[in-house]
């Protein structure tokens, strides 16, 4: 019983947290047609952003989480504008310059902070018993938050008239161009809405994770992942897929062996692949 | 005279929306053949069926006796079909020769001819008037030109039949009058050829026989003449009726 | 079918002889002359270079630049030509490198069969891989060659007691017996690779290739069975790496999992792009450039990477075709062009 309780709050946890980082992740794909490699990278961002607002600097916490996550949508804006809009329509190139980009956050974060991983205090002490299971008022926190900011995304795109060109622009960007859309800029919010979520994640993440250089990349395969498997460009996708991967993961750690978790997500591309390409939700037919 | 193509029955839904609906059609051998329709009649549609791009739902395309529904397109090619593109594309970063060469790969006409490829190619570009352009690069050329050089390479496949869509959007006066001698000179020699266009008047000089679709529907079929004094097909176009000898390309 | 004039006919009427020179000029066999001739000089440099550079550190050295040149060209003929980009590169240059030191310490195989044996593995691994993946969209290809890749490391890593875990296999039969003996091997191993595949770029089977890059959907539309190229292209560029890989591990008489590992994957990647996807000798230049590079900023420390990162990211943006394309480019201002038929530009 209690692995079970178990499996469910981690996995829920960590489906939480794929989700958040995911959804950005395939929101650029389907409004611009990126793949955006660094995507991790500025999840990291975020992480090493709050351990210097909050760790450092000491700043509140709210201020420090706000600065976190409007610098990391800073540093993708500038981002789109500098190296993926040149060549935006050459695929091959934009998952290049990303990959480069992705290494290159790395070396900076490790000459900046050192290659040992720094943590963040919870931003909320304290737990509470789920039956035999302990969770931590931080782990709650993040699981809220990322729901919160998921549902905020889709609210956002649905009903705002900013959000729904973003979405007119995914669907079509010609009939876009033609309603007075402009396709530069709407790439250039959605890049900075991307990141702002990836920048989220990390830094929620930071009190339970520690921040270390390399920890862009496994963000960036479970938000491929999870977007291949819920179908590049669905949202809807992303969050199912996210939700389906974190319990999977879990279930596998508790039941199977501490050893194959990583590999889940890895089996799960390929299945999909083979059997389903355009995944569980897909609908843009590339 | 011989059949070269045969479509019968041939369906296709995308979604809710049915793009092509039990669509019967014939094509002889030396013909030429027009396919006509208001937009979203299902013309590019059917022309992906039987190359190969989409799998139809029911249906089969028959070339000289044998079914190729469901073969792959560069199999079809090799069997004998080649096709143009309505988003005329081709491959920006090459050389104009290198366009046509590329279809000298294809099983079909590998190491046939003689000469070397490029000479081979040279041959195809000065059918269709490109030979000066034979070194520039692809992305160089002019719209016509572009559409021109996308016959040349369909042709280098030496084709049974010959699917032109929409050869004549975007050109101008001097351009389709170019593209009109070219097609004529190709069908003098025996080329069968089937072409969709929607600027009527381009296509009405040029055909034999003209096939009307509307909705995925064949509605009409006949020559040039009869058809377009059709009533339905008038009011499929344009929705009212039109005073006869009017009737001007769109 | 009859279409009526000849061949013969149309190249005496039609078509004068002075296009015919002009093209055979840029595309025929005078063009690959030239190019074949600065070959033949890089190759001769590569022979003579321990006249000049004959220390061990040095020998080392090349031979780690001969080494990922055969990795970047091999990287380069699938993804520079047809744009199927391949993120799991490592799976063939590890699996190879960790078969062959096993086929050496438990059978007792030397070099000599263990090198053919690690690429036939290698293309045989291509080939299975390519035949499911290949016929999948861009991203998606990508995505499954990095999974490939991913799964070998762990696998690598789980099986510990027989892989070696972190450390990896230690105690294989050496390349050759000494430094310079090893760097004559995998220079011829390096220049085959590299003619082979420049020649190979340049045939119509090149052209295929670049074709599918440019366009899938016409070059199909054109007769070409576009799957069956590129799984081609991915046999032979596995192959190789899987060569490159059997090489390097009898050379530093080790494998370590770090052969499979993804940043080996994400490092020669970056070699071909810098130096020029889709050219083969691009990516020759990359791999040179970047290994020396890297072992000239051994001093800068810690900035190393950084440096090195930076720079590459500098030079996709400003170089995006690489850094032979500046080359190229640059040297066409000093050359007039000739010919009736000059291109524009």
């Amino acid at each position: 019983m209690t692995t079970f309780l178990d499996i469910l709050v981690l996995g829920t946890l960590w489906g939480s947290i794929y989700a958040l980082i995911s959804v950005g992740f395939t929101l650029i794909f389907g409004v611009a047609g990126v793949i955006n490699l660094a995507h991790g990278a500025f999840y990291m961002l975020g992480a090493y952003l709050a351990y210097t607002f909050i760790g450092v600097l000491e700043l509140p916490v709210i201020l420090s989480a706000a600065m976190a996550i409007g610098g990391t949508a800073f540093v993708g804006m500038v981002v789109d504008r500098v190296c993926i809009k040149p060549m935006r329509q050459n695929h091959a190139y934009v998952l290049l310059i990303t990959l480069a980009l992705a290494l290159l956050f790395q070396e900076l974060m490790y000459v900046f902070f050192g290659p040992h991983g720094k943590a963040v205090q919870d931003f909320l002490k304290g737990e509470i018993l789920l039956g035999n299971v302990r969770v931590t008022y931080q782990k709650v926190l993040t699981m809220l938050a990322s729901w919160i900011s998921v549902g905020a995304l889709w609210a956002f795109i649905k009903k705002t008239k900013t959000g729904k060109s973003i979405d007119a622009v995914a669907q079509n960007v010609e009939a876009a161009v033609l309603m007075g859309i402009q396709p530069e800029r709407v790439y250039l919010m959605t890049m900075g809405i991307s990141a702002a979520l990836a920048g989220t994640a990390g830094m929620l993440i930071s009190p339970i994770l520690e921040a270390v250089p390399g920890m862009w990349a496994f963000p960036l395969f479970k938000a491929f992942a999870v977007v291949i498997i819920g179908g590049l460009g669905s949202v809807e996708g992303a969050v199912l897929a996210a939700m389906l991967l974190g319990y999977s993961e879990t279930a596998v750690s508790r039941l199977v062996s501490a050893n194959y978790p990583d590999m889940v997500y890895l089996v799960a591309i390929i299945l999909i692949l083979v059997l389903r390409p355009r995944g569980l939700m897909g609908k843009r037919a590339q | 005279m011989v059949n070269i193509i045969e479509v019968r029955g041939l369906s296709k839904a995308f979604g809710g929306l049915q793009a092509v609906v039990d669509f019967n059609m014939e094509v002889a051998q030396g013909e030429l053949v027009g396919i006509i329709g208001p937009n979203g009649a299902g013309k590019t549609t059917l022309f992906n069926l039987i190359t190969g791009f989409v799998k139809p739902d029911r249906g089969q395309v028959i070339l000289k006796g044998v079914d190729i529904t469901g073969l792959k397109p560069h199999e079809i090619v090799n069997r004998g079909i080649s096709r143009t593109f309505q988003l005329v594309e081709l491959f920006k970063d090459m050389r104009v020769v290198e366009n046509v060469m590329v279809s000298l790969l294809a099983r079909r006409v590998r190491g046939s001819g003689e000469g070397k490829p490029w000479q081979r190619a040279l041959l195809y570009l000065e059918r269709v008037g490109l030979l000066h352009r034979a070194l520039h690069r692809t992305e160089s050329l002019s719209f016509g030109e572009l559409r021109l050089l996308d016959i040349a390479r369909a042709m280098a496949t030496d084709p049974e039949v010959l699917l032109l869509d929409e050869p004549f959007s975007g050109l101008d006066a001097e351009e389709a009058l170019v593209l009109s001698r070219a097609i004529q000179d190709m069908h003098a020699l025996g080329q069968t050829i089937v072409i969709i266009e929607h600027r009527l008047k381009d296509l009405l000089e040029l055909a034999q026989r003209v096939v009307v679709m509307v909705f995925g529907e064949k509605m009409a079929e006949g020559p040039p003449e009869q058809v377009m004094n059709d009533e339905r097909v008038i009011s499929a176009y344009l929705g009212e009726r039109r005073p006869r000898g009017v009737f001007s390309g769109c | 079918m009859d279409r009526g004039r000849s061949t013969s006919q149309e190249s005496e009427e039609g078509i004068p002889l002075t296009y015919i020179e002009e093209v055979e000029r840029l595309l025929g066999w005078r063009a690959l002359r030239s190019r074949m001739a600065g070959m033949a000089v890089f190759a001769i440099a590569v022979m003579l270079a321990p006249l000049v550079w004959g220390d061990i550190y040095h020998l080392e050295l090349l031979f780690l630049c001969h080494y990922y040149v055969m990795l970047a060209c091999s990287w380069d003929l699938l993804t520079g030509f047809t744009g199927n980009v391949n993120f799991g590169h490592a799976f063939f240059i590890g699996g190879a490198g960790f078969a062959g030191a096993l086929l050496n310490k438990h059978l007792g195989w030397g070099p000599m069969a263990t090198l053919p044996a690690g690429a036939l593995i290698a293309g045989v691994c291509g080939l299975l891989v390519g035949s499911f993946t290949l016929r999948l969209k861009g991203p998606y290809f990508a995505a499954v060659t990095f999974c490939f890749a991913a799964l070998l490391y762990k696998w690598i890593m789980i099986r510990h007691e027989l892989f070696g875990g972190e450390e990896g296999l230690a105690g294989i039969q050496s390349l050759t017996p000494d430094p310079l003996g090893n760097y004559y091997l995998s220079a011829i191993l390096m220049l085959s690779t590299v003619i082979g595949l420049y020649l190979l770029s340049r045939s119509s089977f090149g052209l295929a290739l670049r074709s599918i890059g440019q366009n899938e959907t016409t070059s199909q539309a054109s007769g070409v069975d576009t799957t069956r190229y590129k799984i081609t292209a991915f046999v032979i560029s596995a192959s190789t790496a899987g060569l490159a890989g059997t090489m390097y591990g009898h050379a530093q008489m080790h494998v370590g999992p770090e052969m499979a590992h993804e940043s080996l994957s994400s490092l020669v990647l970056m070699m071909a792009v810098v130096g020029g996807m889709g050219t083969i000798v691009g990516p020759v230049i990359g791999a040179y450039l970047l290994t020396l590079v890297n072992e000239s900023l051994r001093f800068m420390g810690e900035l190393r990477l950084l440096i090195y990162s930076a720079a590459v990211v500098i030079v996709i943006l400003f170089a995006p075709r690489g850094i032979l394309d500046l080359i190229i480019r640059g040297s066409s201002y000093l050359l007039p062009r000739k010919g009736k038929m000059a291109e524009e530009k």
